[in-house]
């Protein structure tokens, strides 16, 4: 460290040829005259001294009677010397300084961590929108304001620290785990619960509201299956009061879905040949360029992977590089065999099915045929299952019974 | 007689208050880092620099360093490093 500042400041290397050197050195000692690297060689004493420490030598010499060469110029100041004429050699430490110095006023670099759920993509699209993107001047940013706005943006996050370092703007975020979702205030306007669909009631649970139907009973869709409104019946049988409730219940319907598909049994199969072709591509904003000519075969298929070329972790340029490749094929048509055919058909029932019961229905029969003829496998049939019903629809408000006695009495 | 008390007085101050003796009456210090290097504090001035030996004024007395290729890395009115084989530190 200590060379260095000596290097900066510039030093010489002197011999001494003195009959004294001793008092010499312990003169240099006394001036606070910096000396190092001293060294005996035969007659002489060599060594390093600063150029201040020079320039004070001069009294000193005349006391002690020595004779002093300098063996060498080091440093800053004597290259800089030594290079004065080399204009350009200095302009471009100076440009280049400027340069790293220009370039550091802006965001070259904007990482996201802590996001698991919240993609940094999708956390950077919302900074674009916000016009914080890569390349903005540094004194542009608030930290403080975009934390805000990001917190304000993805309620899962509950918790953002933005903070400039160097030239990366680093978004530290925490994101709520316990993946507490906020419950939406219950629906308590009055209503009723409506068959979508028809069937056999095979089961049915009423917590709340009048049931119409029962365990047994057949529905047809448009049915009402719980009633929105309580009867409150008096002593005598008749309605006192009326109230409307939010109907809610559990029924269950068993019901047949009709099931229809039917496909041709010759298909096109694209056969590879093997022969492949490898082009290269760039794209530079919206211009494209390639190597490839004009189609190189009659039937083919192409697969391009494309890289695109980022200056840091997630600053991306406009610069799109990689390859495709054409793959040959000749087309056949071809046809299934029955064996094959079955096995398709059963595949798509199969998976019909399974959507099925994705949504929670419970399959009881499937009567599914599947026949196949000379041009088309056709498979139908009804498949009979257990769903839950019960579809809300508004309550019919009937007037309260008082209101009915009133006008029955001015009737008479 | 007379002034022979407040010396000893300040001799009982410096071991009451633990001041190490190189600050207290400015000993000499010399410590050797393996057999190449050697620092010298508290000196007064050189005596004599060749090669092969190096003869330093103390405050009470002498300090010579013999070795060969002694070359002194730096030094100061107060410390000095020598670099070098060192071979025998002796007082005179």
């Amino acid at each position: 460290m200590k060379k260095w500042k000596y290097y900066g400041k510039g030093y010489l290397h002197i011999r001494l040829m003195s009959k004294e050197p001793e008092r010499f050195l312990n003169l240099c000692a006394n001036h606070n005259i910096p000396i190092w690297d001293l060294t005996h060689v035969e007659n002489y004493y060599e060594m390093n001294i600063t150029i201040q420490g020079f320039y004070q030598l001069k009294p000193l010499c005349k006391k002690t009677k020595t004779r002093i060469m300098i063996k060498g110029k080091y440093g800053l100041p004597f290259f800089f010397y030594k290079n004065k004429k080399r204009k350009a050699f200095f302009i471009g430490i100076a440009l280049c300084l400027f340069l790293l110095y220009g370039m550091s006023l802006y965001i070259w670099n904007i990482h996201v961590e802590g996001n698991l759920s919240n993609s940094t993509q999708s956390i950077l699209l919302y900074l674009d929108e916000l016009d914080v993107h890569h390349g903005i001047a540094k004194r542009k940013l608030d930290c403080a304001w975009i934390s805000a706005q990001i917190r304000k943006e993805f309620p899962d996050i509950i918790w953002v620290s933005t903070k400039i370092q160097g030239t990366r703007l680093i978004l530290h975020v925490q994101e709520n785990t316990d993946r507490y979702v906020e419950e939406e205030a219950a629906d308590t306007s009055p209503c009723d619960l409506v068959a979508e669909k028809g069937g056999t009631i095979v089961s049915m649970v009423t917590r709340q509201g009048t049931p119409q139907m029962a365990k047994g009973d057949v529905c047809k869709e448009g049915d009402i299956l719980v009633l929105g409104r309580l009867d409150i019946k008096d002593d005598s049988g008749e309605t006192a009061q009326r109230e409307y409730v939010h109907s809610d219940a559990d029924i269950y319907v068993r019901t047949q879905y009709q099931y229809y598909q039917e496909f041709p049994l010759s298909y096109d199969k694209r056969v590879y040949t093997g022969k492949t072709k490898k082009h290269y591509i760039l794209q530079i904003m919206d211009t494209y360029f390639s190597t490839r000519g004009r189609a190189p075969f009659t039937d083919y298929h192409s697969v391009s992977s494309t890289n695109r070329v980022k200056l840091t972790e997630n600053f991306y340029l406009p610069i799109t590089y990689g390859t495709i490749t054409d793959y040959e094929y000749t087309p056949e048509t071809l046809t299934y065999t029955k064996a094959e055919a079955v096995k398709k058909a059963q595949r798509k029932l199969t998976s019909f099915l399974d959507k099925l019961s994705e949504k929670g229905v419970e399959i009881c029969d499937n009567r599914v045929k599947i026949e196949i003829n000379s041009t088309s496998c056709i498979s139908k049939g009804s498949i009979e299952v257990i769903e839950k019903i019960g579809k809300e629809a508004p309550t019919e408000v009937v007037a309260p019974p008082e209101a009915e006695e009133r006008t029955a009495e001015t009737d008479e | 007689m007379k002034h022979k008390k407040p010396k000893k007085l300040a001799g009982d101050i410096v071991n009451t208050l633990q001041i190490p003796r190189d600050l207290a009456y400015r000993d000499v210090v010399v410590t050797i880092v393996g057999s190449s290097e050697l620092y010298i504090e508290n000196y007064k001035s050189i005596l004599e620099y060749e090669d092969w030996g190096i003869l330093v004024q103390t405050k009470k007395g002498k300090i010579r360093v013999e070795g060969r290729n002694l070359k002194i890395e730096y030094y100061t009115s107060e410390e000095m490093k020598i670099q070098g084989c060192i071979l025998h530190v002796y007082h005179e």
